[in-house]
């Protein structure tokens, strides 16, 4: 049984799955990211998801354009993220308990605004709304198994992927990018060399809003093209973990997204046949954070202690 | 020169105290006239709703004896919120807490431990409140010792707590006939009865009366509580002060744990007769951060604060059973409109600053 | 200061005449339903815990508002009581407090497994007043009140039928079910299934996902099922099911079957391409019970069915499925002669279909049955 399992996981369909499955994790991910590289902690990221994957839901069905229901999930992504900002920054709160607070108010809002719009709380079947599809690439889609998996994902699976690389040539090869970093690593120090730290560091909160507000569109409109209550199952939780491992690291949180979907690809083979408990395999992401975490904080503790390195 | 007959009662708003009860006033009041606002979007009688929601609990006594009842875990949480944000650590661990010990709780009051109907609860508490306290430290130590990043390992231990409480639940404790993952229902030895029935008292009301002002005389009048209140003003200076941030860190969080359990418990044994390790205990300790936010991490603040959210939350539910064109979730609006405005720091900073300049402004041009 | 006291006191003023205006109103609670229908009509209260399930709280729901919508004389108020479904005592025996302390209502709807326990302490508060168990799951030790009619769903007669109709559909020879959580009262959908599955040599897959509301991971489990070559899926997973119908949807070849109400009619106008693989649904017509106790309530003979629990079943058109236009056209003849046959025989008593609720040890029976012929 276990010979079963371990065999499935090396088919390409497997690949492939879990490639679709990273899709929202990855946007999580690097919302969780661009913020906490400019020195702001968003802990709201599965909320705004939430919020945007019914935005973009209920904004193609107003306009009957899918693309202006897209725009419509963004703005929404960059509204709550706008929120969070203002009372951060200009009423002095913590963003912290702010992401808190749109957390646990993240779902009976969805739903208000759900049942506002549908007179159901459930889901937004009742709706005809357009939504988005797949891409093949003419030609690379004939090329034996590369073919597969670059050519025919979804749309904003290719989205996805073309801002992993925006975003990593942003924040390491610009100017701006640059500013951003010296916010999160010193902000003073950022501040003395001239740099408006507060425009910075909302401009990452607005950009943390729109990859929430995609990874929330992905699902709603692209991978199952309507709204269900809690659809967005803990993946914002996700994304903030895989941060929690790179520490900075790009690379880190991309293996760490990329570990997290193949996490759940697993627990699809495991749903088939009880092996391990299901719950317990829910949880083995989250438990993989603790223990990298547990363990590097301990590494760097000795090699303090051992007077390698300088305590910073 | 500081002139004796001007030592009277300072009621002006540079008084930080009177300040901060104007900023909930004000908050309260710019909420409310939100509130009104959506009600007369949605309802077709928006002044009756907002009474309602205001007097609703007032109206019969059951109605308050649910706010009595339902209040006493998120004060727990708040408490245990409070005193870690007061200490200025950033364990988030308080969600994950009460779930796992609400497993503790389930394990005591499902098995026959003993018949006396005064030692069961006890008993429960009692272990709710020892796993709550030991689980609790560990994001506190990881970062004392290791400098591990708290509020992300706690995070993650919310998440990791509920897999296995559900685990636990489902493999030890399961009860057949539910569709969801449920407990076997307490046995009747187990559960808190009522002092006063009407209105819903029962000793866990008690119980947190006097945690609240062990905590208060604690945080307050012991040097402990003076040791974790400069810890949070001022880490550094508490360090050189020769105060081991250490023990402080793990004492702090092993008594906040202890409170999360004692909530925990007291939520299971008097409101439910089974335990949902998904649904029952869930988002109580996030909640509890927010109280502890909007009552400032003062013990009594945040037990009235837990006190006032539940009344508004009790008015909305007497609203819908008289008008359902009023979902409860409204009063979701109102508490996110609240916490927002309170927990800036700038909000009528402006104001106070300037009255602070007049006053000074004023003594020198004399 | 100053500034700050006028504006309270312009806000007090204000609150307080608006307290005014509406006169001592404000001080009482009385339940009002939102439709006053004429005293002598029949007044109903269903109280759940939400709707928005995907599942059979909206059926009795949608039921519900179609018996009120009617020019029937019949008004039925529906009450979500717990919406995070924490199962709060105080907050369901408020809730029936409300309802039925006034003795407003002629009767006063609820059920559950989860919840029922409430129902019954409300049952022994109010003896007065009249109520009903929609579905039933354990009765209390004292036998059913003899103020309820309790009623109960053959769910794993219903998984018996659905399994014939797969076995009779499939061209791979292999089928396959998605389950929202792997408990005893979600099994006892699928125990009927796999028991005829097994018997007649169709191999099946049976996924646990243990959510009902990850639609993303339900759409990959399907798809995983697909790949093993299963071409008639059964969803049983509330909101995740929304992921298997869509990966469904995504092959030509593979039929869909739905659950709780007729998914096939639900989607029709809206998605037609997931309307188009939902061959049919497997229902628990809780709405044909409700409408047909409504219609008791009315009569005055519902009063015959206090303190009776009641299995309804294929006879009662309880459980079965949805038969609509779609299927009709879809199904050929002789699978559905072989369906009817199959649903004749259940009524009959002539098979014993296993069922998990009444398994005396289900702990090794139910793996036994459940692995019979199941593909892992």
């Amino acid at each position: 049984m276990l010979g079963n399992i371990f065999s499935s996981l090396f088919k390409l369909t497997f690949l492939l799955t879990v490639l679709r499955m990273a899709t929202p994790i990855l946007f999580a991910s690097i919302a969780a990211f661009v913020t906490a590289s400019a020195g702001v902690a968003n802990i709201a990221v599965e909320s705004i998801m939430t919020f945007g994957a019914l935005a973009g839901i209920l904004g193609s069905y107003a306009t009957g354009n899918v693309w202006a229901g897209v725009a419509i999930g963004l703005l929404v992504g960059a509204g709550t993220a706008l929120l969070i900002a203002f009372f951060s920054m200009r009423l002095g709160a913590d963003p912290i308990l702010i992401g808190i607070a749109l957390n646990t108010f993240a779902d009976s809002l969805s739903i208000f605004f759900l049942y506002l719009a549908t007179g159901e709380k459930g889901t937004s079947a009742s709706l005809l709304t357009p939504t988005l599809g797949s891409v093949d690439i003419p030609g690379i889609k004939s090329i034996p198994v590369l073919g597969e998996i670059l050519s025919g994902q979804y749309i904003l699976t290719y989205v996805c992927w073309i801002l992993l690389i925006v975003l990593f040539i942003m924040i390491y090869k610009t100017p701006l990018g640059m500013r951003m970093r010296a916010c999160g690593l010193n902000a003073d120090a950022a501040r003395t060399a001239g740099i408006n730290v507060g425009r910075i560091r909302v401009f990452s909160l607005v950009l943390s809003g729109l990859f929430a507000a995609l990874g929330g569109m992905y699902l709603s409109l692209n991978s199952i093209h309507l709204f269900s209550k809690g659809m967005v199952s803990g993946l914002g939780w996700m994304g903030i973990a895989a941060n929690g491992i790179a520490n900075g690291s790009y690379g880190m949180l991309l293996l760490s997204a990329l570990l997290f979907a193949v996490f759940r690809g697993i627990s699809i083979v495991f749903s088939q046949s009880a092996v391990f408990p299901v719950d317990l395999v829910r949880a083995v992401p989250y438990f993989a954070v603790f223990f990298f975490l547990t363990i590097s904080s301990i590494i760097s503790y000795l090699r303090i202690k051992s007077g390698k390195v300088e305590e910073q | 020169m500081t002139d004796r007959s001007e030592k009277k009662l300072n009621l002006s708003i540079t008084n930080p105290t009177v300040f901060e009860a104007v900023k909930m006033i004000i908050a309260l009041l710019i909420a409310f006239v939100i509130m009104f606002g959506v009600l007369c979007l949605i309802s077709d009688n928006p002044v009756h709703a907002f009474v309602t929601i205001l007097t609703g609990p007032f109206a019969k006594r059951r109605y308050f004896g649910a706010v009595i009842e339902s209040f006493i875990p998120y004060a727990f949480a708040g408490l245990a919120a409070g005193i870690l944000f007061k200490s200025g650590a950033f364990n988030l661990g308080a969600e994950g807490i009460y779930i796992i010990s609400g497993v503790a709780v389930a394990a005591v009051a499902c098995t026959a431990v003993t018949t006396s109907h005064f030692l069961h609860p006890i008993l429960c508490i009692l272990a709710a409140a020892a796993v709550g306290g030991v689980l609790m430290i560990i994001p506190s130590f990881l970062k004392a010792k290791f400098g591990t990043n708290e509020m992300v390992v706690s995070l993650m231990l919310n998440s990791i707590y509920s897999g296995i409480a559900m685990h636990l639940i489902r493999k030890y404790l399961l009860t057949k006939t539910t569709s969801t993952i449920g407990s076997r229902d307490y046995l009747k030895t187990a559960k808190i009865g009522y002092i006063f029935e009407p209105l819903r008292i029962s000793p866990c009301l008690v119980l947190l009366i006097v945690c609240t002002i062990i905590l208060y005389l604690v945080m307050y009048k012991t040097r402990l509580g003076y040791q974790i209140r400069l810890a949070g003003a001022n880490p550094k200076f508490a360090e050189y002060s020769g105060i081991s941030a250490f023990k402080l860190s793990i004492a702090t969080a092993a008594i906040a744990g202890v409170l999360a359990g004692t909530g925990s418990a007291c939520q299971l044994l008097t409101q439910s007769s089974f335990y949902q390790p998904d649904k029952t205990a869930v988002g109580i300790g996030f909640s509890g951060m927010l109280l502890a936010m909007l009552g400032r991490n003062n013990p009594i603040g945040i037990v009235i604060a837990s006190f006032l959210i539940k009344y508004l939350e009790q008015g909305a539910n007497v609203l819908y059973f008289s008008d359902t064109s009023v979902p409860s979730e409204i009063t979701a609006i109102i508490e996110g409109i609240v916490i927002l405005l309170i927990s800036s720091q700038y909000f009528l900073r402006g104001l106070r600053e300037k009255k602070l300049l007049q006053e000074g402004l004023g003594k020198n041009a004399r | 200061m100053k500034k700050a006291l006028k504006f309270l006191m312009a806000a007090g003023m204000t609150l307080s005449l608006a307290a005014c205006s509406n006169g001592g109103s404000a001080a009482t609670a009385t339940p009002a339903p939102a439709d006053e229908g004429s005293d002598d009509g029949v007044k109903i209260a269903v109280l759940l815990p939400f709707t928005g399930d995907q599942s059979y709280f909206d059926t009795l729901a949608q039921a519900a508002r179609e018996v009120d919508a009617e020019d029937n004389g019949i008004s039925v108020q529906i009450f979500e009581v717990d919406p995070s479904g924490s199962a709060d005592e105080s907050l369901w025996m408020n809730a029936f407090a409300d309802v039925c302390e006034d003795g407003e209502y002629d009767l006063v709807v609820s059920g559950n497994n989860t919840y029922e326990g409430f129902l019954y302490q409300a049952c022994e508060k109010y003896p007065d007043q009249m109520f009903y168990n929609f579905d039933y799951s354990a009765l209390p030790e004292e036998g059913t009140p003899a103020n309820c009619y309790c009623v109960n769903w053959a769910l794993d007669d219903l998984g018996y039928v659905v399994g014939t109709l797969s076995a009779e559909m499939t061209k791979t020879g292999t089928v396959g079910v998605v389950v929202g959580m792997d408990n005893q009262a979600m099994n006892q959908f699928i125990s009927g299934y796999v028991q005829v599955l097994a018997d007649k040599g169709v191999k099946y897959v049976v996924s646990y996902p243990g959510s009902f509301t990850d639609t993303d991971l339900g759409k990959e489990v399907t798809s995983a099922m697909i790949d093993k070559g299963a071409d008639v899926i059964w969803q049983v997973a509330g909101g995740l099911g929304n992921g298997v119908i869509e990966a469904c949807s995504q092959h030509d070849d593979v039929w869909c079957i739905g659950v709780d109400q007729d998914q096939y009619l639900q989607f029709k106008d809206t998605k037609p391409e997931w309307a188009n693989t939902i061959l049919t649904s497997a229902l628990k017509n809780t709405n044909v019970a409700f409408k047909a106790v409504a219609e008791m309530v009315k009569e005055g003979t519902y009063a015959d069915k206090l303190g009776k629990a009641e299995a309804w079943g294929i006879a009662l058109n309880g459980v079965g499925l949805a038969e609509n236009d779609y299927y009709l056209a879809n199904c050929p003849e002789d699978v559905r002669a072989a369906v009817a046959d199959t649903l004749a025989k259940v009524t009959a008593g002539e098979v014993e279909v296993k069922d998990t609720l009444e398994m005396t040890d289900y702990d090794t029976e139910w793996p036994e049955l459940l692995n019979a012929n199941r593909v892992e």
